[in-house]
């Protein structure tokens, strides 16, 4: 029971981090993000390219991988997705074929097979007689010390307000002079830091890999949807029941069927109530 | 400088003149067909293609292009059945492999586990992948759009697990050998060629018929639809199961013809491509999926050595078009056809 607490714990987190920065850029920018898994991959890649290959020191690495990837969520906007805004399908074919161009260089670049980073820190810590990494414990502590920052920064200062206030009203915020653009890119460059945080603290335990890409997307998906669309907390909540419940079927059941319970909870969520947890109904009728 | 204010000059005094010869073609005087010039220009564009297609075996007698433009049928009915719901009706599907998949899944359980001849076992595999598939998008179909795109681009990545972990009924990661393969490579290229012009005309048949005009209004303005008192969602569902029919008949005629299914069926590659087939062509036109499905399909033959880049290319062609060239190819060639420039000399 117990490591099932634990391992569902971090992935939840994990999961968490993810689908918060798919969410916060489909409540501010309108964009469903296909490209969010990219980001997952990019930050694994670039901390083993700047830690490992470079032998640049962890934290250093840490931080240069999580610009990098900021640099590319935004180098991707200003390209490419400035130019279909509010065309809504062209959006999403555009993030998905952003994906399939960075997977593809990131297999020709560092090769087809996962690749692995030691652990920031050994040994571990013994609760109930049972032994949890660091590694664990790290992404349990950044983890939350990252969705502490989130909730400041949109509760408290300037540019949380304006988001909010894009995402309750785009006309009006655009009204009192919230720049619409520069918020859209300020939040595609958080989402991606926060997919980027979750993609470095997970390497070590889970290397990076290429599947990786679209297991964070899969997810993220899945849980954006159970949480309803543009809902951070719905998608804090949602990220820890698909988080444990993919830990209990992969332990009792099979390791294959992991993925199958993120389809079933979207449909069950859809058939019994579309607009998710805590996603408001009228909402749905508006935005989606 | 000179020479610019020269060319500057001839400008002025040659105009070209514009005319839209559809148009006219239209209107009441047929001037247009007065010649055997203009009987071909009406003619030609819509018997040429089709006769192409089926004098192709004759034409070039190797058996690796029929194989190669077997595999550009297939994927030009694939993207056709995509353009039903992608263009007209506005739900964006980025799992269309799912659909073939379950078709070529269903045909070949069908046929190797219970032993259903060929002739039962396609159209049976069809309708059964087709009414999985619809059961699995149906409830997302409530939502608007983007609920469907989400979970479309979930399923087939799902079911590549789900295929593993119920090995014994789908043999895993070897997939199911040893379907009943009774045809020649030239019948082959033929029933799909003939399946290329069928679907093409059954789905145009249905997008301008008043079926797909509520499916094209449930696309630009759902709830004008159903202050209409029609039930979009009934609309949606309908669309769901007729693209998927072709779809899943497509991954059922393939299972047959390769004697072989295997989880490759449902792989994101294949609905990547599909929808860069359909962008290239044109969305929202039927045939110009097509032609872009024979296009890309040949670009790929000769472009072999590239291996493992087919997805980059897909990708990279994708961005490319979707910022500089969103209208495809086949609207591209419908401007051209029905305009014609004229050389106007002033003064």
């Amino acid at each position: 029971m117990l490591p099932i607490l634990i391992y569902g714990t971090t992935l939840g987190f994990t999961l968490a981090l993810i689908a918060i920065g798919l969410s916060l850029v489909f409540g501010v920018a309108r964009i469903i993000n296909f490209a969010h898994g990219a980001f997952f991959a990019i930050a694994s890649y670039t901390l083993y390219l700047f830690f490992i290959t470079l032998n640049i020191p962890l934290p250093v690495s840490m931080i240069l991988a999580l610009i990098s990837t900021a640099t590319i969520s935004v180098v991707m906007y200003i390209i490419s997705l400035s130019r279909v805004r509010g065309m809504e399908l062209n959006e999403m074919i555009i993030t998905l074929a952003f994906t399939i161009i960075v997977i593809e260089l990131l297999r020709i670049y560092f090769g087809p097979s996962p690749l692995g980073v030691p652990s920031f820190m050994k040994g571990g810590i013994t609760i109930a007689g049972y032994v949890v990494d660091m590694q664990r414990i790290f992404i349990v502590v950044i983890s939350i010390a990252t969705l502490a920052a989130l909730a400041f920064l949109v509760k408290k200062t300037r540019i949380g307000i304006g988001m909010r206030a894009l995402a309750q009203d785009e006309d009006a915020a655009m009204l009192i002079g919230v720049n619409r653009e520069k918020m859209c890119i300020i939040s595609l460059a958080i989402s991606a830091i926060l997919a980027g945080i979750a993609g470095v603290s997970v390497t070590p335990i889970m290397t990076a890999s290429l599947e990786g890409a679209w297991y964070a997307l899969l997810n993220g998906i899945a849980i954006v949807i159970l949480g309803g669309l543009g809902s951070l907390v719905g998608s804090l909540i949602a990220a820890f029941i698909i988080g444990y419940a993919e830990i209990i079927i992969a332990t009792y059941v099979s390791s294959h069927l992991k993925s199958i319970v993120a389809l079933i909870f979207i449909i069950v969520i859809l058939i019994l109530r579309p607009s998710g947890i805590m996603g408001r109904h009228h909402e749905i009728e508006e935005r989606v | 400088m000179k020479s610019r204010k020269e060319s500057n000059k001839n400008i002025r005094t040659i105009r070209k003149e514009r005319l839209d010869r559809g148009a006219r073609a239209r209107s009441k005087d047929l001037y247009v067909l007065m010649s055997y010039e203009d009987i071909a220009y009406v003619i030609l564009p819509r018997v040429l293609p089709p006769l192409i297609l089926l004098a192709f075996p004759f034409i070039v007698r190797d058996t690796y292009w029929h194989m190669v433009f077997f595999l550009a049928g297939y994927y030009a009915v694939a993207s056709m059945s995509w353009d039903l719901l992608g263009g007209f009706t506005g739900l964006v599907s980025f799992g269309h492999s799912l659909f073939i998949g379950f078709g070529g899944y269903f045909t070949a359980i069908l046929n190797v586990w219970y032993g259903v001849p060929i002739w039962l076992s396609i159209p049976i595999g069809t309708l059964a992948g087709a009414a999985m598939g619809t059961l699995i998008f149906a409830p997302c179909l409530r939502t608007k759009g983007v609920y469907f795109s989400l979970v479309s681009l979930v399923a087939p990545l799902v079911m590549v697990g789900s295929i593993l972990a119920f090995a014994e009924i789908t043999g895993g990661e070897e997939g199911i050998y040893g379907l009943e393969n009774p045809l020649t490579e030239l019948q082959w290229y033929y029933i799909m060629a003939g399946l290329v012009l069928l679907t093409f005309l059954i789905l145009r048949k249905i997008a301008y018929s008043n079926f797909g005009l509520v499916l094209q209004a449930i696309r630009d303005n759902e709830p004008s639809v159903k202050v209409s008192g029609i039930n979009p969602v009934r609309y949606k569902v309908t669309a769901l199961f007729i693209s998927g029919l072709f779809a899943s008949l497509v991954g059922s005629l393939q299972a047959h013809k390769l004697s072989f299914v295997g989880p490759s069926y449902f792989y994101l590659s294949i609905s990547v491509g599909i929808i860069t087939m359909s962008v290239l062509g044109g969305v929202a036109t039927i045939i110009g999926p097509a032609i872009g499905a024979y296009i890309l399909t040949i670009l790929t033959e000769w472009l072999r050595w590239l291996g493992g880049l087919r997805m980059l290319l897909y990708g990279v062609i994708l961005l490319i078009l979707l910022n500089f060239k969103p209208e495809g190819i086949y609207r591209y060639l419908e401007r051209t056809y029905q305009t014609f420039e004229r050389q106007v000399v002033e003064e």
